[in-house]
């Protein structure tokens, strides 16, 4: 993925969360966005992902300028796959409702194209028996699993990841992440903010690291993880257990 | 002994025992409050004057069944318009519904009925009472319904509206497919409570001469003088009609709240 950031200011009614924020990477197949909680990583994602517009400056996506006109970032909306921290499954729900009914109403396919569609990854990611069962029923690994693939039906060539397993208990974050290294080696590009630094050090092409609405460091993860030249990013590091 | 009359505070299972002898003191006590006020009257019972007057009787019910079948339509259409007004983004429409709500609200149901039956009906030259009625009703019962279902909207979390917005749901989608299905099924023991309220607050509209079970009643006492006949009937016949619905939300509640 390419990706032009310049000069982003996103400000809320009381507190800055992006300030005057530049950054671009050329090539990159997966992204990982690192920083401590308040440090503006989920705000930007929610940028990426036209959820919310930019105060002002300038976000371009593999070509592509955001543009700031709501009617402009529905259409936008539709083709960007997102997953969420947690509750990205409506509970009303089947786990196969869940994934083919954005695919019927959004994206105008007939149903037994979006049974096909869902069947064929829902097998794929081996979460076929999950098919008819209600979010309640599935554990929150198996909720955000089936949250992906609902992401990836539709075609997305970028994925955006929120924190994805942060609410999980630990032993349900492995399936989750195996899920999205996967993903990454069939050459789907990720864009994710997370708090797992093993998981980063692994899947990340390259890592970003954001502190009070500014990009403070950014690097290839190898780079990023062994020779951190900034204090404040050294000193994050230091605190978090790989 | 003391088994069959105290129960502890926290316990919720009474015995067979403590339940049939309660029920039959509980008998016992309106039976005797009953016989009390048969002899201070010195009233003589004719329940024959029931059938005699079957046909108003019958007739009155069947009307208030009409007027409230109706009414629950009319206001649930007129609560789900309402509670969407009241998120719209046309300050106009948000500011009326507000209004509309928080007026019926805060006045008697008697005094709507005054003053949409001498003020609005003539004005707009409504004559039917029997479309009066189910309008003054549906009204009054709409705001009572609007609150019931902006509460249901607004316990749906946030995060499932942003969810559905990066999906790419229209505002209107996100209504129809997520936040009414789900609404629906939350409110339903309420909604039936509101039903029971409808049909027993229909018995104000015989003040404006509805001919429904009320009126109908008053006419057949006006015209027999039996009135402890009367009103029993009068007051078994809204029973037979509130009581399964209160059941019936007892279960919606039991039902709902072991899904969730």
């Amino acid at each position: 993925m390419n990706l032009n950031i310049n000069n982003v200011v996103k400000q809320y009614e009381v507190q800055r969360a992006l300030d005057d924020f530049t950054f671009s990477i050329q090539k990159v197949p997966s992204l990982v966005i690192v920083g401590p909680s308040g440090g503006g990583k989920s705000t930007l994602l929610r940028l990426f992902a036209g959820l919310e517009l930019a105060t002002s400056g300038e976000i371009c996506i593999n070509g592509q300028q955001i543009i700031n006109d709501e009617s402009w970032l529905k259409e936008y909306r539709k083709n960007v796959g997102v997953v969420f921290q947690s509750y990205n499954l409506f509970p009303h729900w089947t786990a196969m409702e869940n994934i083919i009914m954005p695919l019927i109403k959004v994206h105008g396919y007939s149903v037994e194209q979006a049974k096909e569609t869902c069947l064929h990854l829902l097998k794929k990611f081996d979460l076929l028996e999950h098919v008819d069962k209600i979010p309640a029923k599935l554990s929150g690994g198996q909720q955000q699993r089936i949250a992906i693939a609902r992401a990836l039906a539709i075609n997305s060539e970028l994925l955006l990841f929120d924190e994805p397993t942060s609410a999980l208990d630990p032993q349900l974050t492995s399936g989750v992440l195996e899920m999205i290294v996967e993903l990454k080696k069939e050459g789907t590009d990720i864009l994710m903010v997370t708090h797992e630094m093993a998981f980063a050090k692994k899947a990340a092409d390259y890592v970003v690291f954001i502190d009070q609405g500014k990009a403070i460091e950014h690097g290839t993860a190898d780079d990023f993880f062994n020779h951190p030249k900034s204090s404040v990013l050294r000193e994050f590091l230091s605190h978090t257990t790989i | 002994m003391k088994n069959l009359f105290i129960t502890r505070e926290d316990s919720k299972k009474i015995t067979k025992a403590a339940t049939l002898t309660n029920v039959a003191l509980v008998g016992l006590f309106i039976f005797l409050v009953f016989l009390f006020t048969v002899i201070k009257l010195d009233y003589s019972f004719d329940f024959s004057i029931i059938s005699r007057y079957q046909k108003k009787l019958i007739n009155g019910f069947t009307m208030t069944l009409a007027i409230c079948s109706i009414s629950l339509f009319i206001s649930l259409v007129i609560g789900i318009v309402n509670a969407i007004a009241l998120k719209s983004n046309i300050i106009f429409f948000r500011f009326l519904a507000r209004f509309y709500v928080e007026l019926i609200r805060g006045t008697p149901f008697l005094v709507q009925i005054l003053f949409f039956f001498y003020i609005i009906t003539p004005a707009f030259g409504l004559e039917n009472r029997f479309i009066v009625g189910f309008l003054i009703l549906s009204l009054f019962s709409g705001a009572y319904v609007t609150e019931i279902i902006r509460g249901g909207i607004e316990s749906i979390p946030q995060t499932q509206i942003i969810t559905a917005n990066s999906l790419g749901f229209n505002k209107w989608q996100i209504y129809r497919y997520i936040i009414f299905p789900q609404v629906f099924k939350r409110i339903l023991p309420s909604l039936a409570g509101q039903i029971s309220s409808l049909i027993k607050d229909s018995s104000l509209l015989s003040i404006i001469a509805v001919s429904e079970f009320t009126m109908k009643t008053l006419e057949v006492n006006a015209l027999s003088f039996q009135t402890y006949e009367t009103f029993s009937f009068l007051a078994l016949g809204y029973l037979v009609i509130t009581i399964p619905i209160s059941l019936l939300s007892k279960w919606l509640e039991r039902k709902y709240f072991y899904e969730s």
